[in-house]
């Protein structure tokens, strides 16, 4: 025997041995997208896969200006959701009747810190302790892509920010951040390119081939390294080498090619290059609107079924328009500077209104991509002016399934804002008893936003 | 003996009073000198304790320089050690506590088959052999080069000897490559993508070997390991590997020699200019030049970003290397070496027609120390103004490491407006009378008005609105008049030292500081004051120190 076939018969061995039993889930193609005869369903019989994941925006809202005037359903659009110029909002990108709103809950707690309490407490059911400077249990979307079915796409999770130097919200617990794509070239590589993040775009099946022989080259090192150090760097090579085996399936999804659903293209265009170099509202709004895209064509080609976008993080200071004074969370605070900091919300607010509307662009069965996503948008506070956590700004869109009231304003005075993300994880099939800890511990839905 | 004078806020300096601090309505900021074996809160010092193994991810620029270094290619796309959850703003820090995410791991894997492409391709091209590849294979079945390639290149990359079975892994992998692709350089190539993504190259692995009188030591080869990415921010080189080799780096003869070598070596540059950047922040000086107003700042553009960085650098290379003087006269020294774009913010006239040149800022300029310097004073500023309080916070948190938290939730934090023109220490006045702004205001906002003269980047003003400018001060109860005089006070400060030391000692051990360290850091603290605070001197220390050599079994 040559020492290749030797080494051919190590990896499978090798393979077989890392990955146990699992090693034939590896190779399993993407659920198979071909429609029953009504075309509303799948041929199998299940329903569309439903996506769910947040979209963050810092520094929160002018609540009198934001929260819609009247509540129930074909709520009255408050200013900061009818868009900058004509065009824009939730009512000209035909997504209002799509996007519940939610207004009176809050985040809990004893002794609350201004800026980070509120998308822990949001996204994580616990604010930080003292001296805590990242979250210590998951975030919810990090509970959704350890859940089964993330791992049946080639992208447990997609992570993608705009005004974000690779902060977020989607933490696994202590240091272990879901680092966003923030240029939406290495976005499109990931997906559409080589497994490798970024890598050639012109692999082929040997390629990936080879390259899932040098990953298994890397899975031994893990495992040596791991028998040399403590129990908590040996969860730190557990998280590595996790990645690792999903880079791998990643290869493998590759070299299979499943049959893709009817709404993803064959071929998608690159977009262009982003410039970096000075940062405000239309920088940053063309690389988001490119994040939008691909994201709607990722979900269009199951490439993931969980997603988190940081528009900005909390504090962020980008000075959107050149007639402001000052950047954004510098503004937030200043009386005086209300009116320039409500025309940046109304920005960001057409950016979300864009995103879901991307979303609803892609057919799907009957209705549309959206009518099988829940989109929670949220920020950090209510008033930025006040970093206040009671009348949480709280955005649903999609009906995830049909499973969610769409177009409604709930009003849910003195609720836990946990409820929210509860409610979420149960609709995506979690079967959860409670969510959060001490005070932001529940157990229920929150009412009003389910069918 | 000299330091005593200073010890009555060594302890702070040093960090861990700091963690004890509820808000900011401490008054032991300034406190009374304890007694040697207690803490400024009087609690008795713990004995020394080494600090658990621990793995540490290679940081960004010490992945870039080792690349280069070990193999000759220049790599700038993405790695992937900038994740930052902690914000202790040092990357060798954070990423002893980091986890990998699945992006990151992906660009490692990304830049692993983009270094090793390019490295295929060069031995494709390039006549002759290669300075950083042993052999070059002659055909898809060229075993024993492929075996030379995984064991010689191995050992450099991961900066230790492989056993035979990793050998043949290896090897096996390059046979399979250059088969399938018939190309033997795909076989290098492929042999080179696994070992780059591999965790005995992206982390640094630690776990100790028995030392004398049952004490755990860090082994020679990762000895090796944490002087160079210490001292050098790259690779060991075969010189480190060789001393690691013969066991000179667990004694202290050995190591001592081997870390004067290392200092005098041109890479030891690099180590002292990434650690004043991340001290400083110099890596966020060019998005905040970037992003300033162009209208009010028509200097602002990536020529000033570049050279207000180099300036600064220049200065501190130029008191360690040159001088070998006291580091805290970074703070107040005249001298620095400005560039044409540099001079005419500045309105003084270039010292030289091209590139930089050395220039002593007039006594009456109010110039003096890298505060005052164009790339500090945009880094802390926003786009269209100056912030007392952010630069401030700067020299509180970051040369000082007074720990400021975030601002109380539900508090109005509106300014009452003024009518008229004023200047930002009026306007600033509200965070000085209201008590709950005070609490934590007080300790910042007295140092960004001490610079006040300097606007968002760097220009030198006198008048604010046609009023003028008051930057006089005090800090911790010593008063100044103007910038220079801040500069001395920051140079006199007692917390300074302790919190350079602090930092110095994290970045150089890769791990956030035990408590069980405190009489490490008290022990170099007076090593640091004896020597003069010469940086140099610092470092010399700290690698001969028991916390940088021994550690503790890991849990």
């Amino acid at each position: 025997m040559t020492m290749k076939n030797q080494h051919k018969l190590n990896r499978r061995t090798l393979l077989k041995g890392i990955l146990g039993a699992s090693t034939v889930t590896v190779g399993l193609p993407m659920l198979d997208f071909f429609l029953n005869s009504n075309g509303n369903a799948l041929a199998d019989g299940t329903s569309f896969p439903c996506r769910a994941g947040w979209w963050f925006w810092g520094n929160g809202v002018i609540p009198e200006r934001w929260f819609p005037t009247t509540s129930g359903s074909s709520y009255v659009l408050n200013e900061e959701m009818r868009g900058r110029v004509p065009g824009e909002g939730f009512e000209a990108r035909g997504v209002h009747s799509d996007i519940t709103v939610v207004s009176g809950t809050r985040v809990i707690a004893d002794g609350l810190q201004a800026h980070l309490d509120g998308p822990t407490g949001m996204f994580a059911g616990r604010v930080l302790g003292r001296g805590e400077s990242t979250f210590v249990t998951p975030s919810f979307d990090s509970v959704l892509r350890d859940a089964p079915f993330a791992s049946q796409t080639a992208f447990r999770s997609i992570d993608t920010g705009t005004l974000t130097y690779g902060t977020t919200y989607s933490q696994n617990g202590m240091d272990s951040l879901n680092t966003p794509i923030l240029d939406p070239l290495e976005l499109y590589a990931a997906l559409f390119g080589s497994p490798m993040t970024g890598g050639d775009t012109g692999a082929t099946e040997i390629g990936w081939r080879l390259e899932q022989s040098a990953l298994s080259v890397v899975m031994e090192d893990i495992q040596r390294v791991q028998r040399l150090v403590g129990r908590r760097d040996s969860q730190r090579l557990d998280q590595h080498f996790q990645h690792i085996r999903d880079l791998e399936r990643r290869l493998q999804n590759r070299i299979d090619a499943p049959a893709t659903p009817l709404a993803c293209p064959a071929n998608v265009a690159a977009p262009g290059d982003i410039d970096f170099s000075r940062e405000d509202y239309f920088s940053a709004q063309r690389r988001h609107r490119a994040h939008a895209d691909l994201m709607a064509l990722a979900f269009a080609c199951d490439r993931t079924r969980v997603f988190t976008h940081m528009w900005s993080e909390s504090v962020d200071g980008t000075r959107y328009f050149a007639s402001d004074p000052d950047g954004h969370h510098n503004m937030s605070h200043e009386g005086g500077q209300q009116d320039y900091v409500h025309a940046i919300t109304v920005a960001i607010m057409d950016e979300f209104a864009y995103f879901v509307q991307k979303m609803k662009e892609i057919p799907e069965g009957d209705g549309t991509l959206l009518d099988n996503m829940i989109i929670l948008g949220t920020t950090d506070t209510s008033r930025g002016q006040f970093h206040n956590f009671d009348n949480y700004p709280i955005l649903l869109a999609g009906s995830g399934g049909g499973r969610f009231r769409t177009g409604v304003h709930v009003v849910a005075d003195g609720q836990n804002t946990g409820k929210v993300p509860l409610t979420i994880m149960r609709a995506m099939g979690l079967p959860l008893t409670h969510w959060g800890s001490d005070a932001m511990r529940v157990t229920d839905n929150l009412s009003g936003i389910e069918v | 003996m000299r330091t005593h004078g200073t010890a009555h806020t060594l302890w702070n300096g040093l960090g861990f009073a700091a963690l004890l601090l509820v808000g900011c309505n401490t008054t032991g900021v300034v406190g009374e000198s304890p007694a040697a074996n207690t803490d400024e809160l009087g609690d008795p010092v713990p004995p020394f304790e080494a600090a658990q193994a621990r793995i540490t991810r290679l940081t960004e620029s010490q992945y870039r320089n080792s690349i280069r270094d070990l193999l000759g290619v220049s790599y700038g796309g993405d790695t992937a050690s900038n994740e930052n959850g902690r914000k202790s703003g040092f990357a060798a820090v954070e990423s002893s506590v980091s986890v990998l995410s699945a992006q990151a791991t992906g660009r490692y894997a990304n830049a692993a088959s983009v270094i090793a492409g390019e490295l295929a391709t060069r031995l494709r091209t390039e006549a002759g052999v290669d300075r950083f590849v042993p052999c070059e294979p002659t055909s898809i079945t060229d075993e024993a080069c492929f075996s030379m390639v995984a064991e010689q290149v191995g050992r450099r990359v991961w900066r230790r000897s492989l056993s035979a079975e990793e050998v043949d892994g290896l090897t096996g992998l390059a046979l399979e490559a250059a088969d399938e692709l018939d190309d033997p350089y795909a076989g290098v190539q492929y042999q080179l993508s696994a070992l780059l993504q591999a965790p005995s190259f992206v982390y640094r692995v630690e776990a100790g070997e028995s030392g004398s009188n049952g004490t755990m030591r860090y082994s020679n080869l990762e000895m090796a390991s944490r002087l160079s990415y210490f001292l050098w921010d790259s690779a060991p080189d075969e010189a480190l590997l060789a001393a690691a080799a013969r066991g000179d780096l667990v004694n202290d003869q050995g190591l001592s020699q081997e870390v004067e070598r290392m200092l005098a070596d041109e890479r030891a540059k690099q180590g002292v200019r990434r650690f004043f950047s991340e001290l400083f922040g110099l890596d966020g000086v060019r998005a905040a030049v970037l992003d300033k107003d162009r209208e009010l700042f028509p200097h602002a553009g990536d020529a000033l970003a570049n050279s207000a960085i180099e300036e600064t650098l220049r200065v501190v290379e130029h008191n360690v290397f040159e001088e070998r003087g006291d580091i805290r006269d970074i703070y107040t020294t005249r001298t620095t070496f400005i560039d044409r774009t540099l001079a005419s913010v500045y309105s003084v006239r270039a010292p030289s027609r091209e590139g930089f040149g050395a220039y002593t800022f007039a006594e009456d300029s109010g110039r003096a120390g890298v505060l005052t310097h164009a790339s500090l004073m945009a880094r802390y500023s926003p786009q269209t103004r100056t912030s007392a309080t952010v630069r401030g916070a700067f020299v509180r948190g970051r040369l000082l490491c007074t720990e400021i938290p975030d601002p109380p939730a539900d508090v109005e934090t509106s300014f009452p407006e003024i009518s008229r023109a004023s200047t930002l220490r009026e306007r600033l006045e509200e965070h000085r009378v209201n008590p709950v702004c005070a609490n934590c205001h007080r300790y910042t906002d007295p140092i960004g008005l001490g610079l006040e003269n300097f606007d968002a980047v760097g220009t030198f003003r006198s008048e604010e609105g046609g009023l003028p400018i008051d930057v006089s001060g005090e800090l911790d109860g010593a008063g100044f008049e103007d910038s220079a005089q801040l500069g001395a006070r920051i140079h006199d400060h007692p917390d300074l030292p302790g919190c350079l030391i602090k930092h110095v000692y994290q970045v150089a051990s890769g791990h956030f500081v035990e408590p069980t360290e405190q009489q490490q850091l008290a022990d170099l603290y007076i090593a640091f004051a004896s020597s003069g605070y010469r940086y140099l001197d610092l470092l010399r220390a700290i690698t001969m120190s028991p916390g940088f050599r021994t550690l503790s079994a890991a849990e």
